[in-house]
């Protein structure tokens, strides 16, 4: 067991941070990571190279959100509402609050195409190779969408510079009239 | 390689030099020393990711999300009262599966050859811990067989829905396993008939053209009543058809069973799992059901 509190303690929190960039809900985030690890001690004895266990352990994760974005478009409202109040409920917090939640709301705006391999890449935990494994797209694929990511990303974060307490305003009041 | 090239190939580098012993990272890395504007690019581009990256780094972490990561793996989390609901009934029931001895003892010969490696490299500290995880998870394999019967052919309950979950259950279990595996899905109607099992006389249309994965005997409920499952692939997906005999269904307050016409409506989710699609029908002598991994809409094109 100290060997398996090893793996979570090693890993966790870069994948908690890996499913909210994907799930951009912090409650749908921490499902998704213990998912993962449910899954592991249920299927991970399977894996013969125990190195990958890192690889593992994302690529798991990135597929359950697959699947679990694929059920939510039977519900697409609800996931609207969820996110509106992630991005609402920041305001009050501290600088470094607002730049991690600034990081994941830009995120959040990218193509679903480019997400997923820029966050990885920035978490910094995988080389574009391991990125490749775990998205399961080529090496060419995985270098052309964290190149093209980058530049929507930035793109954004110039114009949320500009923009962004009329952005944050705006939702806060879509919000309000959601929820009564 | 020219300096276009070169840039796009750095926007991959990570932003804290971990890849700098990266080959594919070379000779873009020695251009941008030769190459003042390229150089000037790359410090730039590697400042701004690195910012990027602390400020996702500083994304914190609930404080709870540990201990619920182990509450859940030690059973203490949502998923106890579904357990309690739902098997404690039916435990008297279940058996070991045959093979289950050999499997644990074939895991812990694997252990046994894994070479040891100095501990103070890192190596050797995932070794160890895979080394461990052999047993600790062969340790939970056994309580998780025994208490699921999943790795087994006993199919708990015979109400539809109890079949339903427990075969679910015992698919996804990692000691499923086939008693025959064959492609030839006349191959494993003649094994059915051959061990005296139950098999359809007429399948759903979307499945005659389909190559089979394999089958299994399975015994329902308690009194064991005899029944077969057989797998069928449909692309990267498989579709499981489990036949059991009428009588061996326990269809009280429940409406009616209707015939397969009416499968393709009936086609739903798992209600303890979404990510199984699930239906059923009867022709009298015979219930089935069938289950894949797949949309709920893909299912019913099998109708």
């Amino acid at each position: 067991m100290e060997e398996f509190e090893e793996l979570v303690d090693q890993y966790y929190q870069a994948l908690y941070r890996f499913g909210i960039s994907l799930a951009k809900n912090p409650d749908r985030a921490a499902d998704l990571v213990q998912q993962t690890f449910v899954i592991w001690a249920q299927k991970g004895h399977q894996l013969k190279d125990r190195s990958k266990a890192k690889t593992w352990l994302f690529t798991t994760l990135y597929r359950e959100h697959l699947s679990n974005a694929r059920r939510s478009q039977r519900h697409p409202e609800l996931e609207i509402g969820e996110m509106e109040h992630e991005i609402g409920g920041t305001e009050d917090g501290s600088d470094r609050k607002l730049d991690a939640q600034r990081a994941v709301n830009l995120l959040g705006k990218l193509d679903e195409t480019f997400r997923a391999p820029l966050t990885l890449f920035y978490l910094q935990q995988h080389s574009y190779k391991e990125i490749a494994e775990i998205l399961d797209v080529p090496i060419g694929t995985v270098m052309s969408r964290i190149s093209r990511g980058k530049e929507q990303l930035r793109k954004d974060m110039h114009g949320s510079n500009d923009a962004g307490s009329r952005i944050v305003k705006f939702q806060n009041d879509k919000f309000k009239k959601n929820n009564g | 390689m020219d300096r276009e090239r070169a840039k796009f190939i750095l926007q991959s580098f990570r932003p804290d030099g971990a890849d700098a012993k990266e080959p594919a990272f070379q000779e873009a890395l020695e251009l941008a020393t030769e190459d003042r504007e390229l150089g000037e690019w790359l410090a730039g581009e590697r400042a701004q990711d690195a910012a990027f990256a602390t400020m996702l780094s500083n994304v914190e972490i609930p404080d709870d999300l540990r201990d619920a990561i182990f509450n859940v793996l030690n059973g203490h989390g949502d998923t106890e009262a579904d357990f309690d609901s739902d098997f404690m009934g039916a435990l008297a029931s279940l058996r070991a599966p045959e093979r289950l001895r050999e499997e644990i003892l074939g895991a812990m010969e694997v252990e046994s050859k894994i070479i040891e490696i100095p501990r103070r490299h890192p190596i050797a500290r995932t070794l160890k811990w895979a080394s461990s995880s052999v047993a600790l998870l062969a340790m939970m394999a056994v309580v998780f067989v025994f208490f699921f019967g999943a790795g087994g052919n006993a199919i708990a309950g015979s109400t539809p829905k109890e079949v339903e979950h427990a075969a679910i259950r015992m698919l996804e279990s990692p000691f499923f396993a086939l008693d025959l595996e064959n492609d030839r899905p006349a191959a494993l109607y003649e094994w059915l008939k051959s061990q005296d099992l139950p098999a359809p006389a007429v399948i759903p249309q979307g499945l005659k053209n389909l190559k089979g994965v394999g089958c299994r005997f399975l015994e329902i409920g308690e009194a064991k009543s005899r029944a077969s499952l057989v797998c069928y692939r449909k692309g990267d997906k498989v579709l499981h058809l489990v036949t059991i005999k009428s009588e061996a269904v326990d269809f009280e307050g429940m409406q009616g069973m209707q015939g397969m016409d009416h499968a393709r409506e009936i086609c739903r989710d798992c209600d303890k799992n979404d990510g199984w699609a699930m239906t059923r029908w009867t022709n009298g002598s015979y219930t089935f059901f069938l289950l894949s991994k797949m949309e709920v809409g893909e299912l019913a094109e099998v109708f």
